[in-house]
């Protein structure tokens, strides 16, 4: 959807009216949902979220300001939901990988470089602050520039740089010690 | 100017985020420091890792039903009244706020304020015996969605008051005048966290209109 479409469909959306709203779910809902979840790291909590988002933006579409994309407001609203939702849910994250043998999972097939990958680098993300979190996502895997990222976040370019170089570090040292931690137990 | 200094520099140069006066200058730096060759090593692998590793495959269910009767569904204050609230809420607390209606023939449930979705029907051994009624418990769940423990029963009643109209032997009330039923207890006949459709399957007992 090019923003000129969805503004058009911004436009026929009235309170009582949802059905051009649909055209919106359905163009960005997985793309949302796909943000949350590497966000929250917990796929029912980013479905939830992901519907959140959009009864939210519907509600709300009415205060869209015309210098904001379409894409980048429905970001703001489920970085915001994400944010708040953490604190409700952080004491149901992450479980350290060395404590999934003990669950049996993972325990009869040895996982390969891969899924290790993976899994050291969502969990490496996961101690980032969720703010710091989501500018480096919203950059790195969704695509925003910095000054867009700072539009989402409603901040500047230049603390959107600050968060990014450090969220990067942050990961960078979680991600090597997880990596190390998670090979050592792989192999035996 | 301190090395360190450029690192948050370094790292938006690796995200293609500086601006050509600032690219130049710090190419020349990095072209003569060890240091910063390092640092910007290390950003650009830190990128690669976060591009390449991260879940691109999860294909999340199409959500468009489900945001779209969220959105037609609306509490009385006019906010969304998530499934989950209304999953957390007892089968008596919801028949209270449903308001269930006696009268004489079917058990009826007060129209809620919202469109409903599906039905659930107690089979009709758990009706009044006098006149046959049978309880009609509706509630606002998406097809296909998880049953939540707390409405996973099988629902009877007392009718505890009075019915409206004729020929049903609890005390009279002025016709057309509700009286409220009493959930009292239940079994389980769903499971929790059966889906509906499932539920439907197995007994017959969920209509979808």
């Amino acid at each position: 959807m090019v923003e000129a479409d969805a503004i058009a469909v911004v436009g026929a959306v009235s309170g009582e009216n949802c059905e051009p709203f649909d055209a919106i779910v359905r163009h960005y809902q997985a793309r949302i949902a796909r943000y949350l979840l590497r966000l929250v790291s917990d796929p029912e909590l980013a479905l939830d979220l992901t519907q959140d988002t959009f009864v939210c933006a519907f509600r709300n579409i009415h205060t869209l300001r015309s210098d904001l994309a379409l894409n980048a407001w429905l970001y703001r609203i489920a970085t915001n939901l994400a944010i708040r939702a953490r604190v409700r849910r952080q004491r149901l994250q992450w479980q350290p990988l060395a404590e999934l043998e003990h669950t049996g999972i993972g325990a009869s097939v040895a996982p390969d470089d891969q899924v290790i990958d993976r899994l050291v680098v969502e969990q490496a993300l996961h101690t980032l602050p969720r703010d710091r979190a989501a500018c480096l996502l919203l950059h790195i895997k969704e695509g925003f520039s910095y000054g867009e990222v700072a539009t989402i976040m409603g901040t500047t370019p230049e603390a959107v740089r600050k968060r990014i170089a450090r969220a990067k570090e942050q990961f960078r040292q979680a991600y090597d010690e997880s990596l190390k931690g998670s090979r050592t137990h792989a192999v035996h | 100017m301190q090395c360190t200094e450029l690192d948050e520099l370094v790292s938006a140069y690796a995200d293609g985020q500086t601006v050509p006066a600032q690219s130049e200058s710090l190419e020349q730096h990095v072209a003569s420091c060890s240091r910063c060759r390092g640092v910007l090593r290390r950003q650009r692998t830190t990128r690669l890792l976060l591009q390449g590793a991260l879940n691109d495959r999860w294909v999340p269910p199409d959500l468009t039903l489900r945001i779209a009767y969220q959105l037609r569904r609306r509490d009385e204050r006019g906010r969304p009244a998530r499934i989950a609230a209304a999953c957390t809420v007892g089968i008596a607390a919801l028949a209270v706020a449903f308001g269930i209606v006696v009268s004489h023939g079917p058990v009826q449930v007060a129209a809620p304020a919202v469109p409903v979705v599906d039905e659930i029907q107690a089979p009709s051994a758990s009706g009044c015996e006098a006149c046959n009624a049978r309880l009609s418990v509706r509630y606002t769940m998406a097809y296909g969605h998880k049953v939540p423990a707390a409405l996973a029963l099988e629902v009877t009643y007392d009718v505890d008051a009075n019915t409206s109209g004729s020929g049903h032997p609890g005390r009279a009330t002025p016709a057309g005048r509700p009286a409220r039923a009493v959930i009292r207890s239940g079994k389980p006949t769903a499971k929790g966290g059966e889906t509906t459709e499932a539920l439907s399957q197995r007994s017959g007992g969920l209509q979808a209109f």
